[in-house]
Order: structure tokens, then sequence, then C-alpha cells
């Protein structure tokens, strides 16, 4: 039975690739980009930042370890949506059928381990393999943690989710939030440029860190024993609970809050009856990300990213401008705002554009206002960050380039990401390889328009107080790109009309 | 009398699946057209044409005398309700209505009046506030049948619109389209309720495979076959193909 149910899940999950040759390329370059990427951050690590090998060991201990914690947040708070990764049609036909709970969630531990792997281990592999270069010997260990850690992540998933299946929602959020902040420590230390040895000899990450690259102390195996029998022994119990009731499709909500929860913000008000048509859609955007949880998903994303990558720094950059280096990756991240939205719009607002698609330039004005509402969310986000990292930090923000920066980051993501769905003919899983597709492309995107902001960037007389013909530029620049891009939104409109004939 | 709605050649096709092959229709002012067809004879495809959602691989679709193509205009006049319509959760019942007065260019105030009026029609007075996500399904579809009116059209594109409603509401779809018609409008109305058209259509284009197979009024599609009723004639009339 666990492997019928595997089985399907398998084939549900990944169907598209069985029956599209799009699919099947559009998955390998996927791959590839995420590949390439990973080695190249860790070739940048090694040769910006100094990271020489396994030689290095310190460093190479704080960013294993890091990655341990962001690959355990990322679980929990999929434990906090619900833990168990059920597609609708398992919610609508497998949970009803005369199956153990234990062996659907023995299928679904089985089914996650299958999906985590396909989509991180290539890129952890590729990222730890030019690390530790030429050092590979270490490869192996690292996999034997690298599988137990993820195996540990599922499970604690699932815990959340089943005590939340049980009634227990607010004990399974509030557990989760503390386990994230624990979770957390080691970046919040690194940040904080705090030593605590108390803390980092008993934390979790640090405990698979260590052993992952063979450096474990006395006590990590017996620690990494005992961590897994509290887990292990917890699940088996897990195990006999009943959770079929209120299972949800984490797969394609993982970023948003499931639809019978998305009656948010109700003191929101959206007053049809006021402001112009474009300010109108503006608004209806902005209550939408309110209450379909989007918005709260993608703080939440950009903060972990944003202070994990804020910890590297620290390891690696301490001897470059700190507040340079947190501008350039604040900038890097702010795409996954628009990306995640974006992602989320797919699932839960696609189906929906019959109604504009039904009137006239509905579809325009609604993509029109979709444009502003990301553009308006993500640069002021980029814009908070900027003022919180410069405090942090303790160096005078220079707020006139940091918000052109902002914005021209946020203008070109967000149409970047909102080109990408518009493009897809079909709404993608929320949780899925195309996820990474959606996020890159809009990352890349970014970091290419950027450009000429960055170096203006880099050289502080010129950021300080920019001559007025720079100012003038600066201005002009996000402002025609803005232009041409919107350009670009509003003339794939009519296209999208078609694509949704097609799915909807 | 004038066409509201002309569809002249009309091809269409998924890939290899041929979904429509030639289909030539007219909806004239004041009349009630209802598209028949098993499952998979290509109604709703002709509907999703009509309305803009697809685009026909050949032929010419004209309404009130527009080319579709060439204008998104003649969206002002339609009302349009899809075979299984999907709402927007995250709004209350009077936010999604207004959100489509908006977008079809209903002025705000008449909105209002409208809003309220559906409200009344459709039993939804008390479910105003209510998040949409939060309602029945048979409520849900009350929404999606009164959103086709809030801007009070000329032509209804209505595809299976009793579906999921009671009677009660089967009733209240029904005189709206009444009413709509009498002031000078038409409807395509797109269904397999076989009793329903036979007693609300005045004229029927039924569909197998994509391709018309008769057209006309009730009552002559019947004397052709030789019928008793149009469910009869529909079934005489697909089994000879």
């Amino acid at each position: 039975m666990i492997k019928s149910i595997l089985a399907f899940k398998l084939k549900q999950y990944y169907g598209t690739l069985r029956v599209s040759s799009t699919a099947r390329i559009s998955t390998i370059i996927t791959y590839l980009l995420i590949m390439f990427s990973a080695a190249g951050a860790a070739a940048l690590m090694r040769s910006l930042y100094g990271i020489a090998g396994i030689e290095d060991l310190p460093r190479i201990l704080r960013v294993v370890a890091l990655m341990f914690s962001a690959l355990f947040i990322f679980e929990i708070y999929l434990g906090m949506k619900g833990g168990i990764t059920a597609l609708k049609s398992e919610v609508d036909f497998v949970l009803p059928s005369p199956i153990k709970p234990s062996t659907y969630l023995i299928s679904d531990l089985v089914f996650q381990l299958i999906f985590l792997n396909i989509i991180l281990t290539p890129a952890v592999s590729t990222f730890m393999a030019t690390l530790l270069y030429p050092d590979e010997r270490y490869l192996l260990t690292f996999f034997i943690v690298y599988e137990i850690s993820i195996l540990t992540a599922v499970i604690i998933a699932h815990g959340l989710g089943i005590l939340k299946v049980k009634r227990y929602r607010r004990a399974s959020k509030i557990l989760g939030w503390i386990l994230i902040t624990f979770m957390l420590i080691p970046i919040i230390l690194n940040v904080l440029n705090i030593q605590a040895e108390s803390i980092t000899a008993f934390h979790p990450s640090e405990v698979f860190a260590r052993l992952a690259v063979d450096a474990g102390e006395a006590l990590d195996l017996p620690l990494l024993i005992m961590y897994l029998t509290v887990v292990l022994g917890s699940y088996l119990q897990i195990l006999r609970v009943r959770m079929f009731s209120d299972v949800n499709p984490l797969l394609t909500t993982g970023f948003m809050e499931p639809s019978s929860r998305s009656m948010r913000f109700p003191h929101l008000k959206l007053d049809f009856s006021k402001s112009p048509l474009h300010l109108y859609l503006v608004k209806f955007h902005l209550v939408r990300i309110c209450r379909d949880g989007s918005l709260g998903a993608s703080m939440l994303f950009l903060a972990v990213f944003i202070a994990a990558n804020m910890s590297l720094s620290k390891v690696a950059w301490s001897s470059l401008r700190p507040e340079l280096a947190s501008t350039v990756l604040t900038t890097l991240y702010i795409p996954l705002i628009p990306a995640l939205l974006t992602i989320n719009w797919n699932v839960t607002e696609r189906m929906n554009l019959w109604s504009p698609a039904s009137s006239p330039n509905g579809l325009k004005n609604y993509l029109d206002g979709m444009l502003l509402s990301y553009i308006i969310v993500s640069t002021s986000f980029a814009m908070s960050f900027y003022i919180l990292m410069n405090m942090i930090v303790g160096e005078n923000p220079f707020m006139i380039l940091d918000f052109f920066l902002a914005l021209t980051t946020s203008i070109t993501s967000s149409t970047f990401s909102m080109i990408m769905v518009i493009r897809s003919r079909r709404p993608a899983a929320a949780l899925s390889h195309l996820t990474l597709l959606y996020t890159m492309i809009p990352m890349a995107g970014s970091m290419i328009s950027d450009l000429p902001l960055l170096i203006i960037r880099s050289l502080e007389s010129l950021a300080t107080s920019p001559p007025p013909l720079l100012l003038a530029f600066l201005i002009a620049y996000p402002l025609s790109l803005f232009l041409i891009l919107r350009h670009g939104i509003l003339s794939a409109s009519k296209g999208l009309a078609y694509a949704l004939g097609n799915s909807i | 009398m004038e066409d509201l709605v002309r569809i002249r050649g009309l091809w269409k096709s998924y890939g290899e699946t041929l979904a429509v092959a030639d289909l030539s229709l007219s909806i004239r002012v004041g009349e009630i057209h209802g598209l028949l067809g098993p499952n998979g004879a290509g109604k709703t495809t002709v509907v999703k044409c009509i309305v803009g959602l697809l685009k026909p691989d050949k032929g010419q679709i004209v309404v009130n005398g527009v080319e579709i193509t060439s204008s998104e205009s003649y969206k002002t006049l339609i009302g349009y309700l899809p075979e299984d319509p999907a709402l927007p959760e995250y709004l209350t019942v009077e936010e999604f209505l207004g959100y489509l007065a908006r977008l079809r260019s209903v002025k705000p105030q008449e909105a209002k009046l409208r809003i309220d009026e559906l409200m009344e029609i459709f039993n939804l007075a008390r479910f105003k506030r209510e998040f949409i996500g939060s309602l029945s399904k048979g409520l849900r579809q009350r929404v999606a049948v009164a959103s086709a009116f809030i801007h009070k059209p000329k032509i209804l594109i209505l595809d299976e619109p009793f579906l999921g409603l009671d009677p009660e509401g089967q009733l209240k779809v029904k005189s709206m389209v009444k009413e709509i018609v009498k002031d000078g409008g038409a409807a395509l109305i797109s269904t397999h309720m076989l009793d329903m058209a036979e007693r609300f259509c005045d004229t029927v284009t039924i569909m197998y495979m994509g391709r018309e197979i008769i057209s006309g009024d009730v009552e002559s599609i019947k004397q052709v076959v030789n019928a008793n009723s149009l469910e009869e004639a529909f079934i005489k009339l697909v089994n000879r193909r």
C-alpha cells in the first residue's frame, strides 16, 4: 500500500514531466541554472571571501551550520502550514479511502525525502563540492549527515502538522515559532558577532555541521543519536494519530494561508466606490496579498534569507565594506518578494481571471494594478531592510541611491516575475522545481538591470552626493525601465486571456 | 430582426483534437438561444471564443455589429458566466460584486444600487459581508450568477447557469434573463438540461463532436425528427451520427 500511494504521489507531482517536452526542457534548464549558481556562489566564497577549502574549517563550519539551520527552518515553516504534502486529489480521493494514517504518513515521508532531495541535492552537492575542493573525501560523510538532517526535518514537519490537525493549532504555531527562533540562533549569533560556545556545542545545526565535515567533537555523535532517538520516538507515537481531517494541499499552498483560513484582515476594506480605477486595482491587489497570507510569507522568507546572508557576509566579507555587502545582498534577495507573490498568484488567483478577462480592457487594467502593487510592496520592503541593516551595521545609509536601487530592483523583478507566470500556460505548484526558476530568473534579471546603479553605489563619493546629471540619470533609468517592461506585460495580456481559456 | 451575435465558419482545435468545426449561428434581438450537446461537443469552446477567452483558428464572430478581434469594447455588452466559475475567496460578496462593477465601468453610485438589488434578488443580502471562501457551493453559484448581471448587459452568455442552483435560484435566473431579453437583449445558454432548454429557449443549436447537427426553433426541430420532446429529438439526432 505504501508503494502504491507513493507511486500515485510521484506520478501526480511529476506528472507533467511524463507528458510535456516543454516541462522536461524547463526542468533541465532550471537544474543547470541552479547548479551553475551554486557553483558560482561557492567559488565566490572561496576566491573573493578567502575561504580556502577544508583548511578553513571554522568558516566552512559556519556556512554548513547555516545551511542546516535554513533547511530546518524551511521544514518547520512547512510543518506550521500543515507538514503533510497531500495534493488536492489525494485530499479528495486517497484520504477518504480505508487506509491507515501510518501508511499514508510513511508514504508521505518517503515522498518528501525524494522531493527534497530532487529540489535541494543538486545545488547542495555542487556547492559543497566546489567549496571543499580538492578535499572531496569529506563529501560522503557530508551526504550521510545531510540525509539524516532531511529525515529529521521532515519528521519535525509531520509532527507539527499533526499537532495542528489534532486541534492544537495554537500550540503548533507557538512550538513552530519557538523552533524557528531556536534554529535562527547560530545565524543571529553570527550577525551580532557573539561567541557562545555553550549554545553552539549543543545546537542541532552546529552538531550536524561538525559531523558533516568530519570535525565532530566527543559529544557530537552521542548528541546526534539522542536527537534522533527523541525525534524517531515521537514519530512512532505520531504514526498512531488519525490525521485525515483538515489536511490541506500543502504543495500548492506552501507559501500562503490555505483558502479555509484566507479570511484574514477583515478590517481591511476594499471600497469599490472610491478612487480611480487604477488606484482601486492597486488597493485590490494589496488587500489580496494581505488576506491570502502571501505578504506574511514573503516577509518571513526575505528576513531569513537576508539574515542568513548577512551572517555569511560576516563570515566571509569582514574585510570589505559591510554596508555595501548588506546593500548588495538586499538587492539580490528583494526579487524573492514579487517571485513569491506571483507564485501564489498563480495558485490562488489565476483561475479567477475570467472576470477581468471578460471585461473591456479588464486584463490590462488588472495586470497594471498588480504590477504597481508589487513594485510598491517590494520597494517598501527593500527600503525598510536597507534602513534596518544600516542601523545594525552602524553606517550612514546612502538613502538617495539606495532608494533608486530598490526601485530598479523592484521594477525589474516584479515585471520579470509577472512575465514568467503570464507566459506559463498552467499554474505550477508553489513547492516545485519551477518555483526555483520563477525566483532565479527575476533575481538574475534584476541583477543585470541593477549593474549601473551598483557600480555607482560602490563609488563612495558619487553615491553620497550624486551630481545633477547623475541624479537625472537615477530618475530616468528606473522610469524608462518601468515604461518598457510595463509595455511588455500589457501586450502579453491578450495571450494570457487565451492561455486562461485553455486552462480554466 | 437584428443579429446581436453572429458566428460564421468557426473552427477551433486543441492540438490534434478538433473542438469546433465550421460552426455558424446567429442570436437575434429578443431571443434566448440554447447551445446543446453531449459532453465534449464543443459548447464551452464556442462560449469562450465569444467572450474572448479563446482565439478561434478560423471564422468570424460579430457582436452587436463589432468584429470581436477588432476591439474589446463589445465586452461591456456581455454578461458572462463560466461553466465552473472560480471566485476570489479572499473577497466578501459585496467586494467581489463591486470589483466586477468597477472592471465593467459601472459608476460607483449606480453600482451600489445594483449590488443591493442583486443581493435582494438572489437572497444574498445577509451574506453581503461574508467572505466568499466561507460560503456554500450553492451560494457561491448565486454570487457568480449575480455577477453576470452587475452591469445590466445587453447580451448574456451563460455556460451551464443552472448547475448547483436550487429551484428558487433557477427561477430567478430565468426571470432575470427574460427581463434582459425583453428589453432588447439576447441570451446564449449553453446547457445539457434539455427539459429546461425546451421550455426556456426560443431557438437551439445542437452540437455533436464539434459540429452543428441541427439549428432552429424548438418546435421545428421536434417536427423534423418526429419527436415528442426536445430530449427525444436530441437522442435521435445524436444516435444517427
